[in-house]
């Protein structure tokens, strides 16, 4: 995981390289600081040619391009990137900044526990760009929230199901209920084996079914919700129960 | 006929000095046989009866426009002049129905049928448009509407019974048009004052909204004020203190009491501060009472709205009850947390759409958040609950709209997006 480090003030930037080395580099041997800048032109310039994991940036840069602006310019050129911003004032624009920036965290310079939230911050990161090297984002369903994208792995998801009205999807898995717009079909090509569309408005995870009532055709997950199934997928759904316990799945 | 036509005549006009309240003159009465009686009389004879009738009711109209000074004269003409066919109408068919046919009987059943509908139509009706207040538009619409139906009334009486087929059928035709276009026009003028109404209820909210955020407002400066006072005695304080070089006291003192003050004042209006960019008054005066709430109950909250906003594509009474009870459930979970943060942003995305982010910290790891939608479940006790079931049923009508509910790192957190 490349590491650039983006910081006006000397002090802090020794700060942050110290704590970096001594709580990383020794444990994780692919983490690199590939660049320490005092000003976002020289990120700017290096990005020209190379490409990094994990940006560290101090938003009030006292330069013409301050650092939501270059951490915008970043994003742009690469949407996966992990960005964390370190603030000498309070987190006042926490939730702007991870929904408009899709910032990962936010750290303050003057706490006292800085160096732990920092650490606990990158080992998030370091987590992240490993399930994207190992490509585990083709086992998690995307849903977009302003310019953030969360990533539920397919694991927590308990089922799809559409909306009353027009367009809408919900989504439910383990921590919480999603909405967006889509529709059952496109949503059917982005899953694997373990999701089966069992009736025109469900797509539900096998794995986490409870138990099914013919009389009633539902389908109990096991977090207590009611799915419905049809009359016509239900051999299919008898199924592909059945295989799928002889499968497991991560 | 000459007998006829001058009973009739006289009873129209009697009728209409009696609707009008007018009391009639040597003089009117006069003009009434010169302008309207001897005219109809004479068109009747010599044209045709159309005419003549149409003669009638313009002549008599503005007549008793002169009379009365007053545009309900041409309407209570045509008025008269329907209830005149009707009760006529009317009492032939009695007479038909029981096959008397006698003329003196009638005569009675129209006498008794008209004046009962005159009397109804006097004592009930024209007080009730009056109280109404009716625009000159309404006006000329009803004016406008009573002449269509007596022509249709008139057409039906001396059309219909001679005609062939063809003409028949276009008559009808055209009864049948005229009367779909007064529909129209009848629903089309309910549904803008339907309109209208919502309007005016919109403002009414909005009202009440800016009526709460100026109070908080006001609240915010009586308490700067406040603070303005205690500066002077603040400042003595800290004089005390570094004249007898008490580091220790000193750096207490500081701590304790200004950074404190400074936290619960300072923090209102820099919280009043950023609702600045929020350019909707009724989400003002709502996330002003909220912030004002929060403090009373000593619960920190953050208000996150960077870029200015001037709409949302939202029934703004649904989103104000929304957000009420988003943010009412978020200070109330969070209450029980020690050193919790409430924060909300309110942020703008591509294409006019928002996104309202509301994160409260959560203490029960085992929060189910399968059930909290249904109605009356609550973590609080039986006869409650109510409100995220209601903030599902309003958004169910909004195919613009999506709600996240979802639950990170300890964290509750609603998304809602208004596209």
């Amino acid at each position: 995981m490349k590491i650039v480090i983006c910081e006006d003030d000397a002090r802090q930037r020794k700060f942050l390289q110290s704590t970096i080395v001594h709580s990383f580099l020794f444990q994780f041997k692919d983490i690199e600081i590939v660049l320490i800048a005092s000003n976002p032109s020289e990120v700017l310039a290096y990005l020209k040619e190379h490409r990094a994991d994990c940006f560290l940036l101090d938003i009030e840069l006292q330069h013409k391009i301050n650092g939501l602006e270059l951490a915008n310019a970043i994003r742009s050129k690469d949407p996966l990137a992990t960005i964390i911003f370190i603030t000498t004032y309070s987190d006042k624009l926490k939730l702007t900044f991870t929904y408009k920036v899709a910032a990962l965290d936010f750290i303050v310079k003057n706490e006292p526990n800085v160096a732990k939230n920092l650490i606990d911050t990158l080992h998030i990161a370091y987590q992240h760009h490993q399930n994207i090297h190992a490509q585990k984002i083709d086992v998690s369903f995307q849903v977009k929230i302003g310019e953030y994208t969360k990533i539920i792995p397919f694991h927590d998801i308990y089922y799809f199901a559409t909306s009353p009205n027009a367009h809408k999807i919900e989504l439910k898995e383990k921590s919480g209920v999603y909405e967006f717009f889509s529709n059952l079909t496109d949503i059917e090509q982005q899953l694997d084996d373990r999701f089966f569309r069992c009736h025109r408005g469900y797509i539900v995870n096998l794995q986490h079914i409870q138990k099914i009532d013919s009389t009633y055709r539902t389908i109990t997950m096991k977090n207590g919700t009611i799915c419905h199934y049809s009359f016509r997928y239900k051999k299919a759904l008898m199924n592909a129960l059945s295989s799928t316990s002889n499968n497991s799945f991560e | 006929m000459l007998f006829y036509i001058f009973r009739d005549a006289t009873l129209i006009l009697g009728t209409l000095f009696y609707l009008l309240t007018i009391r009639p003159t040597i003089i009117m009465l006069f003009q009434s046989i010169t302008f309207v009686i001897a005219p109809f009389y004479f068109l009747f004879s010599y044209t045709s009866m159309i005419i003549a009738i149409g003669y009638f009711v313009i002549a008599a109209s503005f007549l008793f426009y002169s009379f009365k000074r007053s545009i309900i004269a041409f309407f209570d003409v045509i008025v008269v002049l329907i209830l005149t066919v009707f009760s006529n109408n009317l009492a032939l068919l009695i007479n038909s129905q029981f096959a008397i046919n006698s003329t003196l009987l009638e005569t009675l059943l129209f006498i008794i049928c008209f004046v009962s509908l005159i009397i109804i139509y006097k004592t009930i009706v024209k007080k009730k448009l009056s109280s109404l207040c009716l625009s000159s538009k309404m006006q000329l619409f009803l004016i406008f509407i009573g002449t269509l139906t007596l022509g249709m009334f008139y057409l039906n009486m001396f059309f219909l019974g001679v005609q062939d087929n063809k003409t028949l059928t276009t008559v009808n035709f055209f009864i049948q048009i005229t009367y779909v276009l007064l529909i129209v026009l009848a629903v089309s003028l309910l549904v803008t004052n339907l309109n209208k109404i919502q309007a005016i209820q919109q403002k009414e909210v909005a009202q009440q909204q800016f009526f709460e955020y100026m109070q908080v407002l006001e609240q915010v400066n009586t308490d700067m004020q406040k603070f303005r006072h205690d500066y002077i005695n603040i400042l003595m304080s800290l004089q005390n203190y570094i004249e007898d070089k008490d580091l220790q006291g000193l750096k207490q003192y500081f701590y304790s009491d200004i950074m404190q003050l400074e936290q619960q004042t300072l923090f209102q209006s820099k919280m009043i501060g950023t609702l600045e960019n929020l350019q909707i008054v009724e989400l003002k005066g709502l996330l002003s009472s909220k912030l004002l709430l929060a403090n009373r109950l000593q619960q920190k909250i953050t208000m996150e709205i960077p870029h200015t906003i001037t709409s949302v594509h939202m029934n703004l009474i649904d989103i104000t009850r929304v957000l009420g009870i988003l943010i009412d459930n978020a200070i109330e979970a969070s209450v029980a947390i020690a050193d919790s943060v409430v924060r909300i942003a309110i942020l703008p995305s591509r294409e006019q759409s928002v996104v309202i982010v509301i994160d409260n910290p959560l203490q029960d790891a085992n929060f189910n958040i399968s059930t909290i939608f249904e109605y009356q479940s609550s973590s609080k006790g039986d006869m409650r609950g109510i409100g995220l079931a209601n903030v599902r049923g309003i958004l169910q009508n909004y195919p613009n709209v999506t709600l996240n509910t979802r639950i990170e790192k300890n964290h509750f957190i609603q998304e809602l997006q208004i596209f």
